[in-house]
């Protein structure tokens, strides 16, 4: 049941679908992952990373309200969030950064949707005094000025992507062209559990951290297994590493959970598990949004981590094999449970992860009081102030930014 | 095997000149003038016509091929508009025709109905930059143009590995299409600076004929590598130029334009 990798795959998906000329770069990185794997030393610096700098381990929150509310299941999130710069992804970008630092690399480069990995990103490469140029949509930067702001602040240069629908796919073509052509120098931080091998391995057993606290956690409080563990799934990084420890214990549910978006159409959501096919995109293969003729569709989600046309290629697997059960929420439903999850529980979340808690709301009266459920908040709200307070239509807020205009004026 | 490409390509070893690759985007900036653009091309002098399906994403691509083919497809391109145009290309000028694309288009395709489609339209060669070899599908790729007797042409770059350029050398078929330097397709960039060792280490107890692309735009550009090969790629140039002039203009200068390669 274990989704085993042999030569790259995780059976039928992932691989390494790239023009010849990347090819020795992603051998280079391979090898020293493989050796770095085996170095008490790395996952010495790595643990110490995560303790010291990123703050692990994240909190395991009984969501007593909440659970009280539902009157089913009992509710646990796993906070993610409290990571330093807000979420999981600061994860895969210190492991990866070790191996970038390992093998001599001036410069750290990464796409970023949201800004969130790119914040991470950018973070990194700051504190181990390291180039960085951060590749954004053009249509992105527009609407995530706060984290483009920050990433510069960080010494970051981020570059504007002009091409296709100017979002997240297009961030990652530039990225990899980029690299194609500087692969002595520089060094790609793929934010998520895709991309060519290794990536999604590597990633993967960075963020597998998630699973293994969630376990322990678990177990002190509980003295026993959850029954559910939800997550939501962009490209899937906080879904895999919330789920790789519990994949052989069968009990355990695990639930990925898409975009919805708007509604069921081409376009109007990124949810592979209903539209996506099989195909070959940037450097994998796996399930994309994809049009008749074999173009990559376009996609739409409210929030922008999970705007993203295709999945992590293990998730594919798994989800293939009935081991990870593939659901989504809609845009309204994530923008409800965000609002729930901050009234009952003290908690904002990213609206990433409150696609996640949509769907937990919907099974947690369903189920009997003894079963528990684990929700992955893979990050914090902060990053979606404007998002949500124009989709709740805050008319105070409003307020507040025209004002705010008026005191930059002075 | 043998098709027209070989032909072609023995040709151009028997005479002093190096032969020229001439690259379009398939309606780019319109379907109805690629048909005149590939007649302006061959009539400049090209040798073997390179005709792109526009995907959505191409990752092997800079700016200017970018831009071709989202317009390309904004103007409502299909796929089956690109095998129309080799067929056109084959009955009216008997110029041999390669099929470059992204591997999405053909996963999604089919291999085999691709290469059907390609060996009915009479298609000699197809690239796939993101298909290595050594994968499932590039294998699978290799078995079927073998079989519909059709070139599949590898690309390799400076930076390839020993080990994969023997292997490669060893499978290659039709023609290696060389990078001239790592990174993407396009104008104003130079050559990668060991060029002629690279390019050396190539031909090397190889026979396969050698096109070089990326980043050639002018006579001295094809001179510079002249020596080490035998066929130069014309690509993102004759795009740029498209671009650039006036439509009435467009067929005059990209003739002249491929014309002042060779001469």
């Amino acid at each position: 049941m274990n989704s085993k990798i042999k030569n790259g795959y995780f059976n039928n998906y992932g691989g390494a679908y790239v023009p010849e000329m990347l090819v020795h770069a992603l051998h280079e990185i391979e090898d020293e992952f493989n050796k770095a794997m085996k170095d008490k030393k790395f996952q010495k610096k790595f643990s110490e990373l995560l303790k010291f700098f990123s703050g692990r381990p994240t909190p395991l929150i009984f969501a007593k309200n909440l659970t009280k509310h539902f009157g089913g299941a009992k509710l646990y999130f796993k906070n993610e969030g409290a990571n330093h710069t807000g979420a999981h992804k600061i994860t895969h970008c210190i492991g990866q950064a070790l191996i970038a630092r390992r093998l001599g690399k001036k410069e750290l480069i990464a796409e970023t949707g949201a800004g969130q990995h790119g914040v991470a990103t950018a973070t990194v490469a700051a504190k181990f005094g390291l180039k960085c140029k951060i590749f954004m949509g053009e249509v992105d930067i527009a609407r995530q000025r706060p984290n483009v702001f920050f990433m510069e602040q960080l010494g970051a240069e981020v570059v504007s992507v002009s091409s296709g629908s100017k979002t997240l796919k297009d961030a990652v073509n530039e990225a990899l062209k980029y690299w194609m052509a500087n692969t002595e120098e520089s060094y790609y931080v793929i934010g998520s559990v895709l991309g060519p091998h290794p990536y999604p391995l590597m990633n993967r057993t960075f963020q597998s951290i998630i699973g293994k606290e969630i376990k322990k956690q678990v177990k002190e409080k509980e003295n026993s297994l959850p029954d559910f563990i939800v997550a939501c799934v962009g490209g899937g990084s906080n879904a895999i590493g919330a789920f790789y420890d519990f994949i052989k214990n069968k009990r355990v549910k695990l639930v990925g959970v898409e975009a919805g978006g708007v509604g069921k159409k081409l376009g109007e959501n990124a949810a592979r598990k209903e539209n996506g096919k099989l195909g070959i995109f940037q450097g994998y293969k796996s399930l994309f949004l994809q049009t008749n003729e074999g173009h990559i569709a376009r996609t739409h989600s409210v929030a922008a981590g999970l705007d993203y046309p295709g999945m992590g290629p293990e998730l594919a697997e798994l989800s293939k094999k009935c081991r990870v059960e593939l659901d989504s929420a809609t845009d309204k439903e994530a923008i409800k449970a965000f609002q729930i999850t901050a009234k009952f529980e003290g908690v904002i979340p990213a609206l990433e992860s409150s696609h996640a808690l949509a769907y937990a709301y919907k099974i947690l009266p369903k189920l009997s009081k003894d079963k528990i459920v684990v929700v992955n908040i893979s990050g914090r709200g902060d990053k979606d102030l404007f998002n949500v307070t124009r989709a709740v239509n805050d008319q105070e807020f409003k307020k507040f930014l025209i004002e705010e205009i008026k005191r930059y004026e002075k | 095997m043998k098709n027209n490409l070989d032909q072609v390509i023995e040709k151009i070893k028997g005479r002093k000149n190096i032969g020229i690759m001439a690259h379009l985007v398939v309606g780019y900036p319109t379907l109805s003038f690629s048909r005149k653009i590939v007649i302006a091309l061959v009539r400049g002098g090209a040798d073997i016509i390179e005709i792109q399906i526009p995907f959505s994403d191409p990752m092997a691509d800079g700016h200017l091929i970018v831009e071709a083919c989202q317009q390309s497809l904004e103007n409502g391109t299909k796929i089956k508009d690109s095998f129309e145009l080799a067929k056109f290309v084959n009955k009216n000028l008997k110029t041999p025709i390669v099929l470059m694309t992204y591997a999405n288009i053909i996963i999604h395709m089919g291999i085999e109905k691709f290469c059907i489609k390609c060996k009915k339209n009479c298609i000699s060669g197809v690239i796939v930059p993101d298909l290595p070899y050594d994968s499932e599908e590039g294998k699978k790729l290799k078995k079927y143009t073998v079989k519909y007797r059709i070139h599949f042409i590898y690309v390799i770059s400076p930076a390839i590995e020993k080990k994969r350029l023997q292997e490669i050398k060893k499978l290659a078929s039709g023609f290696l299409y060389c990078t001239s330097r790592q990174g993407i397709t396009g104008t104003g960039k130079q050559f990668s600076k060991n060029i002629n060792s690279y390019l050396t280490r190539v031909r090397k107890n190889s026979l396969i004929p050698l096109a070089v692309g990326f980043g050639i735009s002018s006579q001295k550009d094809v001179f510079l590598i002249r020596k080490h090969s035998d066929i130069a790629v014309a690509g993102s140039a004759v795009i740029n130029l498209i671009k650039k002039n006036k439509t009435s203009k467009i067929l005059a200068v990209i003739s002249r334009f491929i014309y002042k390669l060779i001469k």
